[in-house]
């Protein structure tokens, strides 16, 4: 089973991230996917709308991102696998969890099977010059743990911008691929689809 | 602390259910919806948010459905999905922002809300946590949480 992370601060698209990427993926490998979720309990929006585009969307039990969070996610997975067995499980955290947390429980726990595990991080090109510096810390962390780095509405800044962006990543640590896309249109998201491979 | 409690937002639910009379046509009712979660995001900022974390919606009407996002304070909305003819609603609005009170946000939903048409029933929902003091956490809903000593906070 492929375990992925999809994470960033609050509003920077990662539903929609997933939305688009969930649709390739089934698409182009056929994979069966489950995407758990760490919303606002039944009051929630995000999970609400991928079961209404025909998504199998798990509620993370819990929702503490400094102890029950493990708990309730590694408690999740294992139901999700033992009656769901799906290819690839995708993790939605909230946009205030620290990813870092996500990946040592699955990394420490006993009794799943997890052949790989992908995080990919994704930034607002939108709001990221006005709040990287407030929010530097969970940036950072998050960068921390990414295999890969969405920019996502790319559409609403220029080249040089984006550029300014880039750098700013990498000036926080962050070395690997960098894709920045538009992902309500779908645009530049088929670079995603290398984790998969 | 894991998250730092400067990182953590104010988060609040609010389900509403509307009757429209007469009945709207569905381009006229997404505006409408757009226009109101606009008017959400910008009364968030009057009410001190020092920036939106996500201000978004899911509004349906029979099978057809409609989501609306908000991240900037400037109050621009993305909306996805299409409304038929809209005589009854469902919509459930989720509000997180960092700065103001669960008690600013109500009072400033509830007053936006009096311009939507028609009848509506309210129902606030706050995501306030639980009652472990040492979690700082509005989506904590585990009512017999207590912190775990070893998890390294």
């Amino acid at each position: 089973m492929h375990f992925v992370l999809v994470s960033g601060l609050l509003g920077v698209g990662k539903t929609t991230v997933i939305l688009n990427m969930m649709e390739s993926v089934y698409e182009s490998k056929g994979h069966r996917i489950v995407v758990i979720e760490n919303d606002f309990g039944n009051k929630g929006i995000d999970g609400e709308v991928m079961r209404k585009y025909g998504l199998e969307v798990q509620d993370l039990k819990g929702g503490c991102i400094c102890c029950t969070l493990k708990t309730g996610l590694i408690d999740t997975v294992r139901v999700v696998q033992a009656n769901m067995d799906p290819d690839v499980i995708i993790v939605e955290p909230s946009g205030i969890a620290d990813p870092q947390i996500v990946v040592n429980a699955v990394q420490d726990c006993t009794g799943i099977s997890i052949d790989k595990l992908s995080s990919i991080v994704v930034i607002d090109a939108e709001r990221f010059s006005k709040i990287w510096k407030m929010f530097e810390r969970p940036l950072r962390n998050q960068l921390g743990i990414a295999d890969l780095v969405l920019i996502n509405k790319k559409d609403t800044v220029d080249d040089a911008e984006l550029d300014s962006i880039k750098e700013r990543i990498a000036s926080m640590g962050y070395s690997g691929p960098v894709n920045a896309v538009q992902a309500d249109k779908g645009v530049n998201m088929e670079h995603i689809m290398e984790i998969f491979e | 602390m894991t998250a730092e409690k400067e990182f953590i937002p104010t988060a609040l639910a609010v389900e509403l259910n509307g009757a429209v009379e007469p009945a709207m046509a569905g381009p006229e009712a997404e505006a409408m919806f757009s226009s109101f979660l606009r008017d959400v995001t910008l009364g968030a900022v009057e009410a001190g948010a020092w920036s939106i974390g996500h201000v978004k919606a899911v509004v349906e009407c029979g099978d057809a459905f409609m989501s609306l996002s908000s991240t900037t304070d400037d109050g621009n909305v993305r909306a996805k999905g299409n409304l038929g003819e809209v005589s009854s609603y469902s919509m459930t609005v989720n509000v997180i922002v960092y700065g103001p009170e669960a008690e600013a946000l109500e009072r400033m939903l509830l007053a936006k809300t009096s311009g939507l048409p028609g009848s509506l029933e309210v129902e606030f929902h706050r995501a306030s946590g639980c009652d472990d003091p040492e979690c700082f956490d509005p989506f904590c809903r585990l009512d017999e949480h207590t912190h775990d000593p070893d998890c390294g906070c």
